[in-house]
């Protein structure tokens, strides 16, 4: 009996201080009155205006008109700017990259972008990397990081394809815009133009009056390419000049460290003074260098275009001047021949 | 050529006869006759003149003749074939082959290995299996003035073939007239169209490795730095390295340097050597971060760091405190030599 009292006596002074709860509640809030919506009514029109009405449910549809979008459901109030479509270009001819500039749509500098990238018209999406190649993974970065009103290349692509680019922004949650509008353009095909100014070679006839050499002949070499990493000519020769059973030698010099001429044989330099395979002006630094060609495949550098080309490199020439000497005593009387191979590949 | 000059000099020969014979009509008009006649021989003379000068000029003919030396007659496209293969299909591809001539130019096509070139560009031969899977037709063509032919490649890889790159060369080699008939040293060309094939799909992990990654001192005064730096593609796969160097001061924002891209083939390593010019303010401890993009937003990373020190500056700014120093100790002296100076 005395316990039942004491239990009475404790719900009668501690049941007032206890909550009513009438709605939905969290840790710390309660939600006193709700009820749900019927949704907005669509479209009222009239000749010059059309007035949308809101969409109240999440799942109700999106209502469009040719320059605004009605969001469901949800106030966007927060959200950032949209950017006009990306400047999208291949002012190179590149073949394996496009230029983009993105605009910032008057966002802040703290708002952050999103680059998607397709080559079948968005029907797959893939997005433009902080190292500016394409993945998988989306990347959201600042104006100035997209490379600002310089833009940047996305590289990594193929060649001539068509590729479509739109960008999308946000500054921190819940303020992403929509997608911009699309930018296309295509890439290039990697092309190779050669030429030479001649395809022989007819040396002064060697004798005591010009001591047995002659350091007047050359070829010109002609080349234009987009190809990014540029090309290389490379230079041999099938065999020593031959007269019969005589020889005239290469000179003896290599290609990696050519010579001041000295002695008899067949040699040649180049005036490209940035030339790969050793020094770079090892051929015309303090005075035309000399070397022999070699015999084996593909041959020495002669000629090349090392540096990046994002502009297509037009009619480049290079000369390359031969010297044959002959020995006044050894070398015996005829007519010497040989062929000279100049083989140009990309670079790669 | 050479009669071409002759032929000019003849003509700039007789048109000094024919000047010669307008100032002996002048100076018989000057003595006889009067009036009109004699201004319009004058300005016809006149202006025959400027017109002959501008066109036998040496300058225009010099520039003449140097257009017409380095003119290209083949362009080939596409002259790198960057693709991705499956077991077991076949694959198509046209190479266009453009004779810039005006006359016909008789080409061959030739398939062989591929050379890539090593590190320091020397090519060495690389025997690949992609050679005997490729059949081309033409061969052999004759492509007439102006004009392009298509060489049709085909492609057929067999069902079960390892994966990973896979390399081969189509060498197209123009036949010159005088290269048939040549009595000397007779020049030969060839344009390789590199074809560098992957067969199998990437992962999307790409494994390579920064070899090497120094600079040429650790202490700078000035710009330009030398870079070098090596990396190792130690994949079945080759791929695009992208590399970029980020200089990063303890204090300050850090810049950012893009270096050339270049394509590495499977278990092959590529070299880099690069001039870094440096800001005016260079000074201090800098982490210099080397990173290099192999795809898919993938990047492997190194760090070193370099030592800005400009000796000029820093010579100045110890001399200055040194004279400031030697002026404060030895104040008492000056304070009397002014003294003297002003009160004697």
């Amino acid at each position: 009996m005395m316990v039942i009292q004491l239990l009475l006596t404790f719900v009668l002074i501690v049941t007032p201080f206890f909550p009513v709860l009438a709605g939905p509640t969290s840790t710390t809030y309660e939600l006193k009155e709700y009820g749900f919506g019927s949704g907005g009514t669509e479209g009222t029109n009239s000749t010059n205006y059309s007035l949308f009405g809101i969409g109240g449910e999440i799942d109700a549809d999106k209502l469009n008109s040719t320059s605004y979008t009605s969001e469901n459901g949800l106030t966007y109030t927060l959200q950032v700017n949209t950017p006009a479509a990306p400047t999208f270009t291949n002012p190179g001819t590149n073949y394996d990259r496009l230029k983009y500039v993105i605009d910032n749509g008057g966002n802040p500098t703290d708002a952050q972008f999103l680059l998607a990238i397709s080559k079948d018209n968005f029907v797959s999406t893939q997005f433009v990397q902080t190292d500016n190649t394409v993945g998988t993974g989306q990347v959201w970065q600042t104006y100035a990081q997209w490379g600002g009103a310089s833009g940047a290349y996305v590289t990594g692509l193929l060649e001539n394809t068509s590729y479509s680019l739109k960008v999308k922004a946000r500054q921190g949650n819940y303020t992403e815009s929509p997608y911009s509008a699309v930018a296309s353009v295509s890439t290039s095909v990697p092309s190779l133009t050669f030429g030479i100014d001649s395809a022989a070679v007819t040396f002064t006839n060697l004798g005591p009056g010009n001591s047995y050499t002659d350091t007047t002949k050359s070829t010109v070499l002609t080349t234009s390419t987009n190809a990014y990493n540029g090309y290389i000519i490379y230079g041999r020769d099938t065999a020593v000049l031959t007269s019969g059973a005589n020889t005239i030698v290469n000179f003896a010099s290599p290609n990696s460290a050519p010579t001041v001429w000295s002695g008899i044989g067949f040699g040649y330099t180049t005036d490209d003074n940035n030339l790969s395979g050793g020094t770079a002006d090892r051929f015309t630094n303090g005075g035309a260098k000399y070397a022999g060609f070699g015999t084996s495949t593909p041959g020495d550098p002669v000629a090349d275009h090392t540096a990046t080309i994002l502009t297509p490199v037009s009619n480049e020439v290079f000369n390359i001047t031969y010297r044959v000497t002959a020995d006044s005593v050894t070398t015996l009387p005829g007519t010497y021949t040989t062929t000279v191979v100049y083989v140009v590949v990309p670079t790669y | 050529m050479l009669e071409k000059c002759g032929f000019e000099q003849n003509v700039i020969r007789g048109y000094q006869v024919f000047l010669r014979n307008r100032q002996r009509e002048l100076m018989y008009f000057s003595k006889h006759v009067f009036g009109n006649i004699l201004l319009i021989r004058l300005l016809v003379a006149l202006a025959l003149s400027v017109i002959l000068f501008a066109y036998f000029n040496p300058k225009s003919i010099s520039a003449a003749r140097e257009g017409t030396l380095t003119k290209p007659f083949i362009r080939v496209s596409p002259v790198i074939l960057n693709i991705t293969l499956s077991p077991g299909k076949s694959y198509e591809y046209d190479l266009k082959v453009d004779n810039l001539l005006s006359s016909p130019l008789p080409v061959r096509a030739v398939l062989d290995n591929f050379e890539p070139t090593d590190e320091d560009n020397s090519a060495q031969t690389q025997i690949s299996p992609l050679v005997s899977w490729i059949t081309y037709d033409p061969k052999d063509m004759i492509i007439p003035a102006k004009t392009q032919k298509i060489i049709h490649l085909k492609v057929n890889i067999p069902s079960r073939v390892p994966v990973g790159g896979y390399y081969a060369t189509l060498y197209l080699e123009p036949v010159l007239p005088s290269q048939r008939t040549a009595q000397t040293t007779s020049i030969h060309t060839r344009i390789g169209v590199i074809m560098l094939a992957n067969i199998g799909v990437p992962g999307l992990t790409r494994q390579a490795e920064i070899i090497q990654f120094s600079f040429d001192k650790w202490l700078y005064e000035k710009g330009p730095v030398k870079l070098t730096f090596r990396t190792k593609n130690l994949s079945l796969y080759h791929f695009s390295a992208k590399p970029f160097v980020i200089l990063k001061p303890l204090f300050g924002p850090a810049r950012k340097l893009e270096i050339e891209e270049k394509i590495i083939l499977p278990g092959k390593s590529r070299n880099w050597t690069k001039d870094l010019e440096l800001p005016d303010y260079w000074h201090g401890l800098y982490k210099a971060t080397l990173a290099v993009s192999v795809g898919n937003g993938q990047q492997i990373i190194r760090s070193t760091y370099i030592f800005g020190l400009p000796f000029n500056k820093l010579a100045i700014f110890i001399g200055l405190i040194v004279l400031f120093l030697f002026v404060i100790r030895r104040r008492k002296n000056w304070k009397k030599f002014f003294r003297t100076l002003f009160h004697p």
